[in-house]
């Protein structure tokens, strides 16, 4: 029952905005798909085109073989969750969970049958007679998420379902929501502006910024091997760094950061040319100043914020400024203002950027 | 998604509607106006004649004085009230809400026939007042039709001013006291700017309900000309012959209506606030005695605004003769009521039910795209559903009979043109309260039906009018009370056998028959009190939006 989805070529325009320009992307028969991005980012219009309740402006949507961006949303079988439950005030939790199998005419044995497994799952059983008043805000998404299973779609589609629960319920439902979907192999594409979210859920992410694709990938890669500034800087902190291409090296180029050299896996930029990279704050090891390590830049501790598991520091090297956390440390920061340190780091865990664009995430 | 096809459908209908019903009356009347009696010759000598007249003259200016004297007053009475009500500790809030809204149920011809018990040449006051040596002549008059008007007009000065005031965003005025401004200063430099909107629009509907109103100007204007009743005999006398200077009147009261709303829609357009309830609104504390004072002001209000109903009632159980009332229990009245003229209940109780679902089931759609299709074609269709508001209903009646006096649509001396009538007159009211309750809804509930297979037609059905379904009906039965009570389209378009309840009571005061018209009003309040009681105790005390 599970089917994948095709966006080809997919563009919406709002006035003079255009919210999605020209995305193609494909999402595998039983994967967990996450569009991840900033408000207004195109992320919640491209889903919406999915479930049929936004007009394409030019483009094509397949679900499953089938061609479904000029059938009508409720002929188009894709159960929606929405961000504030949509659950229906005036019918019970079964009635709820019932309503889109009523729709389908289903036999009532077999509707009841389906609504009790679908609660079921969802461990709802003992309160299908409830009203929605009833129930707290987890439960009304459970709700809300029986009532799309109990429909059996080809696709799930998630808006954000998670950001009206506090804190604790928020990872408690997102394990949940990834358990049913593994159980039931379900295509789910999933929208989110939470970064965490989006790397413990997804098989994999796609990056989305002002309607355009920047990134599709796993988690870890999108993470670790960002391939632009904005993908770098929405996926957590990190540190963007701007050099010159000094030499080329056997297996390293030496680059120039603010009068000090670094050595970062080799490229094919020029002699001269000036590149961006990044390197993630927890791949920074900070030591004192006496100590030796081979492949370090020297600099002074600028501001340190202690933030329980870490410290994160600003250390200045020349005119820029990198970001380190280091973790564990007992029993205080170990590194006051006004130290000055090595700065060491890991050349495999630079990622060189592509295109100019920085997000201000940081 | 394909645009669902019950938009155009519902769009075609709506501009049809309102094309025919409201367009070509309204057009033919200001024809009529401008062309001699066979309909030929272009001419302004109706408007000449107008200016030239001084009983005319007299007419327009009476109009707008007392138009204007009342909306000032209503304003003067009803602001006050609102802020005691919201502001000040007042034991018994609730009642005392519950009671100022009450007059809104009461057909202000009624009202003003009341008054005319209390006051008039016999009137049980007047005849107390001249006892004890005072010389009182009587409520008729300028006065007594400024005094009804606002007794009648002032509760929605109140309603609005009072949800206004419950709407102030409290962190503003906190924040004008942080800012260093004493409470008095802050009550005239943040919260009455904020009411003001509020104070504008009650005001604005108290001076068109004033200068539109048929019954009070018959029952209390005597000699004195104004203008509804001036285009209304105008009309009568001269059916078939010249309805021109008519249509003249009827084009000064159109004016009268249209401007004011326009200067209103103007000026709102410019002042927006969005005032979002953060906080309740503060209670103030005041000295004991000042909170004696506030309680007994508008109780007294309450009583006043109250008197009328207590007076129709208990004078349609005393025998009357004439304008005079003797103080002896009698069923005469109502006895008169149901062998002259039964079928004026039942007409009234068919009509407005009819004319109560087509206006419901026209306006629940109309106010569905005006919400949910705000940028397409619900900017037009609010204005269009809206435009009523602004024509008196004797402009509408006069209109109607113009228009659907011959073939192909010969309406007149039916029930149907009256059922058009009231559906057009109420358009306005059931279409604002159907987006008042759509705008409380949460799209996506429609969504989510759409989504798990349900076709929008379906879902329209299934959910969105589930949802409002209490709305509906609380709204319902008000655009019924107000159609019960409609006179000034009604007399025009009325034909023997479907004379209503309002008519009986038209004819009943004009042969001076008292005590009948008093048995009628008393049937139609309670026929009024009952159904509203029972949508009260289904639907819980929510919130009704009585305009």
């Amino acid at each position: 029952m599970s089917a994948g989805i095709d966006i080809r070529q997919v563009r919406k325009q709002f006035g003079t905005v255009t919210a999605v320009r020209d995305v193609c992307l494909s999402v595998r028969a039983g994967e967990f798909f996450t569009l991840l991005g900033p408000s207004g980012c195109g992320k919640t219009t491209l889903l919406r085109m999915v479930a049929g309740f936004c007009p394409l402006d030019a483009g094509e949507i397949w679900i499953g073989g089938r061609r479904v961006d000029q059938i009508p949303p409720h002929r188009r079988n894709t159960g929606m969750v929405f961000q504030n439950y949509a659950v229906f005030p005036f019918l019970s939790v079964f009635d709820n969970v019932a309503y889109g199998l009523k729709a389908r005419r289903l036999p009532r044995p077999a509707l009841r049958e389906r609504v009790e497994r679908c609660l079921a799952m969802v461990q709802l059983s003992d309160y299908a007679l409830r009203m929605p008043h009833q129930l707290s805000g987890g439960q009304l998404q459970r709700v809300a998420i029986a009532r799309c299973l109990a429909i059996e779609p080809e696709v799930l589609l998630l808006d954000e379902p998670l950001s009206n629960l506090d804190a604790k319920l928020r990872i408690q439902m997102r394990s949940e929501i990834r358990r049913l979907q593994q159980q039931l192999n379900i295509t789910a594409l999933y929208v989110t502006h939470d970064q965490e979210e989006a790397l413990v859920l997804s098989d994999r992410v796609a990056v989305m910024c002002g309607g355009v694709i920047q990134q599709i990938g796993s988690p870890s890669e999108v993470y670790h091997r960002p391939t632009d500034a904005f993908t770098a800087g929405f996926m957590g902190s990190t540190n963007l760094l701007t050099g010159r291409v000094v030499r080329h090296e056997d297996d390293r180029t030496v680059v120039a950061l603010a009068g000090q050299h670094m050595r970062i896996p080799t490229i094919t930029e020029p002699v001269g040319a000036e590149i961006r990279f990044c390197l993630r704050p927890e791949a920074v090891r900070l030591s004192p100043e006496t100590s030796g390590q081979d492949e370090c830049l020297t600099g002074q501790i600028a501001r340190g914020e202690f933030l329980g598991a870490s410290t994160r520091y600003e250390i200045a090297v020349g005119s820029a400024v990198l970001i380190a956390a280091a973790f564990d440390e007992w029993p205080g920061p170990q590194f006051r203002v006004g130290d000055r340190v090595r700065v060491g780091y890991d050349p495999t865990r630079i990622t060189l950027l592509h295109g100019a664009q920085a997000a201000s995430v940081g | 998604m394909r645009r669902p096809l019950f938009v155009p459908v519902l769009q075609t209908v709506t501009f049809a509607f309102l094309g025919i019903f409201l367009a070509i009356p309204v057009f033919l009347v200001l024809r009529s106006s401008v062309f001699t009696g066979d309909g030929l010759h272009f001419t302004l000598e109706n408007f000449q004649k107008i200016f030239t007249t001084p009983f005319y003259r007299a007419a327009v200016f009476n109009t707008i004085q007392i138009a204007t004297a009342a909306t000032i007053a209503a304003l003067i009475v009803g602001v006050p009230t609102a802020f005691g009500l919201a502001r000040l500790p007042i034991p018994g809030k609730s009642v005392a809400v519950t009671l100022v809204t009450l007059p809104l149920l009461l057909p202000s011809f009624v009202s003003a026939h009341a008054w005319v018990l209390l006051l008039g040449r016999f009137g049980l006051i007047s005849q107390m007042l001249r006892a004890i040596g005072i010389p009182f002549g009587s409520i008729y008059g300028r006065g007594g039709m400024i005094f009804v008007y606002t007794i009648q007009g002032f509760p929605y000065v109140l309603l609005l001013v009072m949800s206004a005031f419950s709407a102030i965003d409290v962190s503003l005025e906190e924040a004008g006291e942080n800012l260093g401004s004493s409470s008095w200063r802050t009550f005239w430099t943040v919260t009455v700017p904020l009411l003001l909107p509020a104070m504008l629009s009650g005001g604005l509907l108290v001076f068109m309900a004033s200068a539109e109103n048929f019954g009070v100007p018959f029952v209390l204007a005597e000699d004195m000309p104004v203008l509804s009743m001036e285009a209304y005999k105008l009309f009568v006398s001269e059916l078939g012959g010249n309805p021109g200077m008519a249509g003249a009147m009827g084009v000064f009261l159109l004016l009268c209506t249209t401007v004011p709303l326009l200067i209103q829609r103007g000026y709102l357009k410019r002042q927006r606030f969005a005032t979002q309830s953060r906080g309740r609104p503060r209670i103030l504390s005041v000295t004991p005695w000042m909170q004696r004072l506030a309680t007994g002001i508008i109780f007294t209000v309450d009583a006043v605004a109250l008197l009328p109903f207590l007076v129709v009632i208990v004078a349609s159980f005393l025998e009357m003769r004439g304008p005079v009332m003797f103080f002896r229990f009698s069923l005469q009245s109502y006895r008169d009521v149901f062998h002259t003229s039964p079928e004026m209940i039942t007409n009234t109780y068919l009509l407005a039910t009819l004319a109560t679902l087509a206006a419901v089931l026209l306006g629940l759609p109309i106010g569905y795209l005006v919400v949910r299709h705000r940028l397409r074609s619900g900017g037009v269709l609010e204005v269009l559903s809206n435009a009523p508001l602004a024509i008196a209903g004797t402009v509408l009646g006069i209109g109607f009979i113009l228009t659907f006096n011959h073939h192909p649509l010969l309406l007149t001396g039916g029930w149907l043109i009256l059922v058009l009538a009231y559906t057009v007159r109420m358009l306005p009211f059931s279409v604002r309260s159907a987006a008042a309750l759509l705008h409380q809804l949460d799209p996506s509930l429609e969504e989510a039906s759409i989504n798990l297979g349900v076709p929008p037609g379906r879902t329209f059905v299934r959910v969105t009018a589930r949802l409002l379904l209490a709305g509906i009906v609380s709204g319902a039965i008000l655009t019924w009370v107000n159609i019960a009570s409609e006179l000034s389209a009604t007399v025009l378009l009325y034909s023997g056998p479907w004379a209503t309840m309002t008519v009986g009571m038209f004819q009943a005061m004009e042969s001076r028959n008292m005590g009948m018209a008093s048995a009628f009003a008393s049937i139609l309040v309670i026929s009024v009190a009952v159904p509203l009681l029972i949508a009260t105790r289904v639907f819980g005390n929510r919130e009704v939006s009585l305009f």
